[in-house]
C-alpha cells in the first residue's frame, strides 16, 4: 500500500484525482501500485500532516496561496527527504521548473489538463524508483555490515534517522544543558 | 595701407602730366617763351632743357626736389616763377597729404570693419556649429530617452501580458484539468453499467457487485463538478473578453451620477443582509465616457465592497460619494470591511490575483477598473488598512 499526499486549492483537481486513482490500476511493468490517498487544499495543513505521517509520494500544484508548491515541496523534502515529489500544475515560468528541478529535485512536472494514462505510469514510475532507491540502500548497507565498515547500531541510527528526522542529533547548549527542539 | 601720409613727394607725382600741360605753357608765356623743369636727377619733366639755362632750385622740405631752368627769363622773373611753382609745389603736397590721410583713414576704418565683420562672421559660424550640435544633442538625447521609455513601456506591457498569460494558462487549465478527468472516469463508469447488461439475470446481485450505487452517486457529483468547472471557464473568458474590449466601444456624453444611482439598484438587491448602502451624490457636469464599461466598472467595485463587508463578520455601510471641481469628476467608494494588507494592496491591481476561494474570484475585477479608468484618461487610489476598511477614489479629468 503506497501512501500519496495530494496538495491543490482547488477542490474540483482534488475529487477528480482521488476519482481516477480509485479506478484507474496504477501499474508499472509487472509491479502493480495501490494507493491510499489523502488530500489536503491547504499546503500549510499538508505540511503539518507530513510532519506527522509518512508518505510515499507528494503531489503538488504549483499556484497556490499560502506557499507555492515548490516552497512546499522544499519544506516536506526536509521532513521526509525519501518520498518521491510530482508537481502538477496548469502554468508554471521557466524560472519556477528551474528552481523545481534545482531546489526541490522533482521527478516529474506534470501539466493541467493532464493525461490520465500519463499521470498514472508517472505516479508508478516514482514509485518504483524509490522502492528501488531504498532497496540499494538496504543491500549496500547489508554489505558494509559484512565488511565490517558499519556497525549495526549506525545503521539503526540511519534508519531511524530517516524516520524522525533530527532524531539522532543532540543540540547542546552553551551550559551543557540539552535543548530540546518545541515542536518535534 | 602700405604708404605714409606724410612720405617725401616726387616731383612727378605733384605735377602730373595733366598739371605740366596746364602748367608748363604758362611757365612759357612767363618766363619769356623758354622755360624747363628737370627733377632733381636731371630727367626733363617739361620743356628743353638747355645746359647754359639758368636754373633755380625747387625747394619743398628743405631739399631741392626739382630745378626750374631758362634761357630767356632774367633772374628776378625765374625766382618768381621759382616762388609761384614752390607755392604750387606746397599746395599739392598739402592736398595730397589731406586726401592720402583721409584715404588711410577711411581705409583703416574699412579694414577694422572688415576685421570686424570677418569676426563676428566666424562666431556667428561658431555659434550656428555649436547651437547645430546642440540640436543634434538634444534630439539625440530625447530620441534615446523616447527609445528607453518605448522599451520600458513594451517591457511593462510584455510583462502584464506575460503576467495575463500565466494567469490563464493557470484559470483555465485548472478547471480544465478536472473536467477532462472527469470526463475519461466517466467513460469508465459508463462501462460498469453496461457491464450491467450481461447480467440483468443475477439483478440486485449483479448490481452491487458492479458497485454501481457508488458509481451513480459519484456520477451525478462528478458532472455537477463538471459543470461547474465548464461554467468557470465560460466565465473567465468573458471576463478577459471584456477586460480587452475598454478600447473598443460608443462613447457617450452622460452624467456619472446616474451610473452610480444604476450600480447600486443592480447591487442592493445582491447585498447580503448587514450590509446598506448610502449615496451622497454632489450635482456633476457631463463626461463623455464609454457607459458600457463604467458601468462595469462601477458594478465591480460595489461588488467587492459589499464583500468586504460580508467577510469581516459584521453590519457595515458602502458609502458613495461624487463631486466635481474645475479640474474634473472624483468618485469615492467606501467601505468599513476586512480591508487589505499591505501586501495584497501592492499587488490588488494584479491580473488575476485574488484574496478569495478558488472560483469565488477571477482576479481580474480591479484589473478592469484600472483599465478602464485609464481609458477614460483617469486615475484609481486604493487605500486600505487592515479591519478598518478600503476607499476606492475614481478620478475623471474634464476637457479643458
Amino acid at each position: 500500500m503506497s501512501r500519496v499526499m495530494l496538495v491543490d486549492d482547488e477542490e474540483g483537481i482534488l475529487k477528480a484525482l482521488k476519482r481516477l486513482l480509485r479506478v484507474a490500476p496504477c501499474t508499472l511493468g509487472n509491479k502493480s501500485f495501490s494507493l491510499e490517498i489523502e488530500s489536503f487544499s491547504s499546503p500549510v495543513q499538508a505540511l503539518e500532516r507530513a510532519r506527522h505521517e509518512p508518505f510515499d509520494l507528494f503531489i503538488s500544484d504549483f499556484r497556490m496561496p499560502e506557499m507555492d508548491g515548490i516552497e512546499f515541496l522544499k519544506a516536506v523534502k526536509e521532513v521526509q527527504p525519501d518520498a518521491a515529489r510530482l508537481i502538477l500544475s496548469g502554468y508554471a515560468d521557466l524560472n519556477a521548473l528551474v528552481r523545481a528541478v534545482n531546489e526541490v529535485g522533482i521527478d516529474r512536472f506534470i501539466g493541467k489538463p493532464w493525461n490520465d494514462y500519463e499521470l498514472l505510469s508517472a505516479i508508478a514510475q516514482s514509485l518504483a524508483h524509490r522502492d528501488l532507491m531504498l532497496e540499494n540502500r538496504q543491500l549496500a548497507n547489508l554489505v558494509r555490515m559484512e565488511m565490517g565498515e558499519k556497525t549495526p547500531e549506525a545503521i539503526e541510527a540511519e534508519r531511524l534517522e530517516a524516520m524522525e528526522p533530527g532524531i539522532t542529533q543532540v543540540n547542546w547548549g552553551p551550559d551543557g544543558s540539552v535543548l530540546l527542539d518545541p515542536d518535534r | 595701407m602700405n604708404s605714409n601720409f606724410d612720405r617725401e613727394w616726387r616731383i612727378e607725382e605733384l605735377l602730373d602730366q595733366g598739371m605740366m600741360q596746364r602748367v608748363g605753357p604758362a611757365l612759357n608765356v612767363l618766363l619769356g617763351g623758354d622755360a624747363a623743369i628737370v627733377d632733381a636727377d636731371g630727367h626733363v619733366l617739361w620743356g628743353i632743357a638747355v645746359a647754359e639755362a639758368r636754373r633755380e632750385p625747387l625747394v619743398l622740405e628743405l631739399e631741392p626736389v626739382a630745378y626750374l631752368a631758362s634761357q630767356s627769363a632774367d633772374q628776378k622773373a625765374l625766382a618768381g616763377a621759382r616762388t609761384l611753382l614752390e607755392l604750387l609745389l606746397r599746395t599739392q603736397v598739402r592736398y595730397k597729404m589731406a586726401s592720402n590721410l583721409h584715404l588711410e583713414a577711411v581705409a583703416e576704418d574699412f579694414e577694422s570693419l572688415r576685421l570686424e565683420h570677418a569676426r563676428l562672421q566666424e562666431s556667428e559660424a561658431r555659434y550656428k556649429a555649436l547651437s547645430g550640435e546642440l540640436e543634434a544633442r538634444v534630439r539625440a538625447q530625447v530620441l534615446q530617452l523616447e527609445e528607453r521609455q518605448q522599451m520600458l513601456y513594451s517591457a511593462e506591457k510584455l510583462a502584464s501580458v506575460g503576467q495575463l498569460a500565466a494567469g490563464v494558462a493557470h484559470e483555465v487549465n485548472n478547471p480544465l484539468g478536472f473536467v477532462r478527468s472527469n470526463l475519461a472516469t466517466f467513460q469508465h463508469y459508463l462501462g460498469q453499467f453496461g457491464g450491467l447488461k450481461a447480467r440483468l439475470g443475477e439483478g440486485e446481485v449483479a448490481w452491487q457487485a458492479l458497485d454501481l450505487d457508488f458509481v451513480l452517486e459519484d456520477g451525478g457529483d462528478l458532472l455537477a463538478e463538471s459543470l461547474k468547472g465548464i461554467d468557470r471557464i465560460a466565465k473567465i473568458v468573458s471576463e478577459l473578453k471584456s477586460f480587452s474590449n475598454v478600447d473598443r466601444a460608443s462613447e457617450e456624453f452622460l452624467d456619472l451620477n446616474d451610473c452610480l444611482r444604476q450600480a447600486a439598484s443592480v447591487i442592493e438587491g445582491q447585498l447580503p443582509p448587514g450590509v446598506s448602502l448610502r449615496l451622497e451624490l454632489l450635482p456633476l457636469p457631463g463626461l463623455v465616457c464609454l457607459p458600457g464599461h463604467i458601468n462595469q466598472m462601477l458594478l465591480g467595485l460595489l461588488r467587492n465592497a459589499g464583500q468586504a463587508i460580508s467577510e469581516a463578520g459584521r453590519p457595515g455601510e458602502i458609502g458613495v460619494s461624487s463631486a466635481a471641481d474645475e479640474q474634473g469628476i472624483t468618485i469615492h467608494i467606501r467601505d468599513n470591511g476586512v480591508g487589505m494588507t499591505a501586501e495584497q494592496l501592492a499587488r490588488a491591481f494584479e491580473p488575476f490575483y485574488t484574496t478569495r476561494p478558488v472560483g469565488a474570484g477571477a482576479g481580474l475585477g480591479l484589473t478592469t477598473a484600472r483599465n478602464i479608468v485609464l481609458a477614460h484618461s483617469g486615475r484609481i487610489d486604493l487605500v486600505s488598512y487592515r479591519d478598518v476598511g478600503t476607499t476606492v477614489t475614481l478620478f475623471f479629468p474634464l476637457p479643458k
